[in-house]
């Protein structure tokens, strides 16, 4: 009895010391993750403290003196506030519109209609291609067909008759053409997230219904759209969140950097890259349109998440 | 029955468009790299080159100086950076996938919390020029960092591995570590090849940090893509830099540009087929859990 005893407890102590070990070694793997995040993403925020003083290198972050909230009252009182909230807003919303509502659906269910395997293969390789190359790439592209003197669009014109249009000082045109450009660089990569969801459904499904009497568009609607809602939803807040980090490098390669296009593609990280550019004067701005771009990105997402929420609870990410 | 046959070649009508749209704007730029200066100058750019002319590349490739260092210093820069994110990130998604490790809640939900709370770029740059010094600096190709959403993926695929071969491993007295680089690492080979070359693409195609932390002095550190910017928005830089190393003598400028952009894409092709099939299968495993 006692002996027993005395081994089962020997047994317990080495299990506890086993499970001791084990989560120290798990502990230790995690740990160059950790530091480096704690060293290259909650350090910067300390940065954030520059949106409330005037920045000088020498004072330093903490060292350089407070000026309160006059980076925030210049902003309010400059145009460029407002046209940076209207074009990330605008750009945005063309993009969730045409590249996941439309673009990519649509051609998700085009190719689940390809039933050859070779044809399926070339369509969709080609479709990826795209989305493999570079903006700055792109913006040779987007150079070759829209400039002035040289441009395939230009040549066409005079073809036809018309006088050529100087594209690259024409700032109404540019939503446009980004957004065209955008649709054509990601649909295929956006649509192979639907494509995927189409794969989970039972073919049965289909046959069930057209034996009911549905035709194509009515199997579509009934069958197909239904199972691609929750990758929609996904699309649509994800999109959104995207709008802290990302979208200023399509623009700044696409328009060359003009400022003759600024009224209509300047976008907040846009503005931060030119602040961030022009000296450290500037930082301070920077820093509080950056404080301002995540506000606004934090009300976006929470309203598209609502809008999501309210039409199906369970659709909505929180 | 005629029905279904008008919408079968109605949808191969619109993906034979959709293909070709997705292919000629590349051949327009290689049309162009070997068309003939004066062509252009007079005519314009055009689909199809009136005369042949490779005198661009020639000097692109005479004078090893600006462009090859680029390409020579992009592809190290690609190649080695992703691999110590990689390491790093494999091994967090190892620990997630252990049942009994007690902070596993803790650690998951400090990376969704920063997954959201990020300083911007203005206050990153700010923060490393300032403390780390790392503006003009070639490390800050080489920072490492821990992916949330490539750990998440490591940890569904390390599910897939039997949980009898690990306990195996570990009475066999196996370390944490060697469990990880000599079983799970070799049985989800797949999804660290798709991950390792989009990185490697990734890097291959953003000119950011370039751009934003290395000024003109230090041009030897900007990376192909960068410098491919520079010249379509300067289109005097081509020249500068190659007036630099000592050539000047009316440099076919316009198709010159486009020589560059077409060395640009060459290793995106290469690499291309091998993501494209590894992405594809990778996505249809990820959409089953989202």
């Amino acid at each position: 009895m006692v002996a027993a005893g005395k081994s089962s407890l020997k047994k317990e102590k080495k299990e506890r010391s086993l499970y001791f070990v084990r989560n120290l070694t798990y502990t230790l793997m995690n740990l160059p993750g950790l530091i480096l995040t704690i060293v290259f993403s909650v350090l910067p925020l300390f940065g954030l403290l520059l949106a409330f003083k005037n920045f000088n290198y020498v004072d330093g972050i903490f060292g350089s003196p407070w000026c309160g909230l006059d980076q925030f009252k210049n902003l309010f009182y400059s145009d460029d506030l407002y046209r940076c909230l209207r074009n990330t807003v605008l750009y945005n919303a063309a993009k969730v519109i045409t590249l996941n509502i439309i673009m990519g659906i649509v051609v998700a269910l085009l190719l689940y209609e390809v039933r050859n395997k070779i044809a399926f293969k070339i369509y969709q390789t080609t479709m990826l291609l795209p989305s493999f190359m570079s903006w700055a790439i792109i913006s040779y592209i987007v150079f070759a067909l829209l400039s002035y003197d040289d441009g395939l669009i230009n040549q066409l014109l005079r073809f036809i008759g018309i006088t050529p249009v100087l594209w690259y000082d024409t700032p109404i045109a540019w939503p446009f053409i980004i957004t065209l450009v955008l649709l054509w660089k990601e649909s295929g990569m956006s649509s192979i997230y639907y494509y995927s969801c189409l794969l989970s459904i039972d073919p049965c499904l289909f046959e069930a219904a057209a034996i009911d009497g549905a035709g194509k568009f009515k199997q579509i609607w009934h069958v197909s759209i239904p199972v691609l809602k929750p990758m929609l939803a996904m699309c649509l807040i994800t999109q959104v969140g995207n709008i802290l980090t990302s979208g200023w490098d399509h623009i700044y390669s696409l328009t060359l950097n003009s400022p003759a296009l600024r009224s209509t593609t300047d976008n907040f990280g846009m503005y931060m890259l030119r602040m961030l550019k022009s000296g450290t004067d500037s930082f301070g701005r920077g820093t509080a349109m950056g404080i301002l771009n995540s506000l606004v990105c934090m009300l976006l997402v929470r309203g598209i998440n609502q809008i999501v929420k309210k039409y199906d609870s369970n659709l909505a990410m929180f | 029955m005629k029905n279904s046959k008008i919408f079968n070649s109605g949808v191969h009508t619109f993906f034979i468009i959709n293909t070709l749209l997705m292919i000629v704007p590349f051949f327009l730029v290689l049309a162009i790299s070997v068309s003939d200066e004066g062509d252009i100058a007079r005519f314009g750019y055009s689909l199809i080159p009136r005369t042949f002319d490779f005198e661009a590349y020639s000097i692109l490739f005479q004078n090893v100086g600006v462009l090859v260092r680029a390409v020579i210093w992009t592809v190290f820069v690609a190649l080695v950076s992703p691999l110590a994110s990689l390491a790093i990130t494999a091994m967090g998604g190892y620990t997630f996938t252990r049942p009994n490790f007690k902070f596993k809640g803790v650690i998951t939900g400090f990376y969704v919390v920063m997954m959201f709370l990020g300083a911007g770029m203005m206050a990153g740059y700010i923060v490393n020029a300032t403390w780390f010094h790392l503006v003009n600096n070639p490390l800050i190709y080489f920072i490492p960092g821990f992916s949330f959403w490539n750990a998440v993926l490591f940890r569904t695929n390390f599910n897939n591995v039997p949980e009898e071969i690990i306990e195996a491993a570990s009475i066999d007295g196996a370390s944490e570590m060697k469990i990880l680089v000599k079983i799970m690492l070799p049985m989800s080979k797949a999804i660290f090849g798709m991950l390792y070359f989009m990185a490697v693409v990734g890097i291959w195609n953003s000119y950011n940090t370039s751009l934003i932390y290395f000024d003109e002095q230090h041009s030897q550190y900007w990376t192909i893509q960068y410098i491919l910017q520079r010249s379509i928005q300067n289109a005097q830089y081509l020249a500068d830099a190659y007036a630099m190393a000592g050539i000047s003598s009316d440099l076919p400028l316009n198709t010159m540009k486009y020589c560059v952009c077409v060395i640009s894409m060459v290793p995106l092709f290469i690499v291309f087929p091998y993501v494209q099939k590894y992405f594809a299968k990778g996505m249809a495993v990820g959409s089953v859990k989202g």
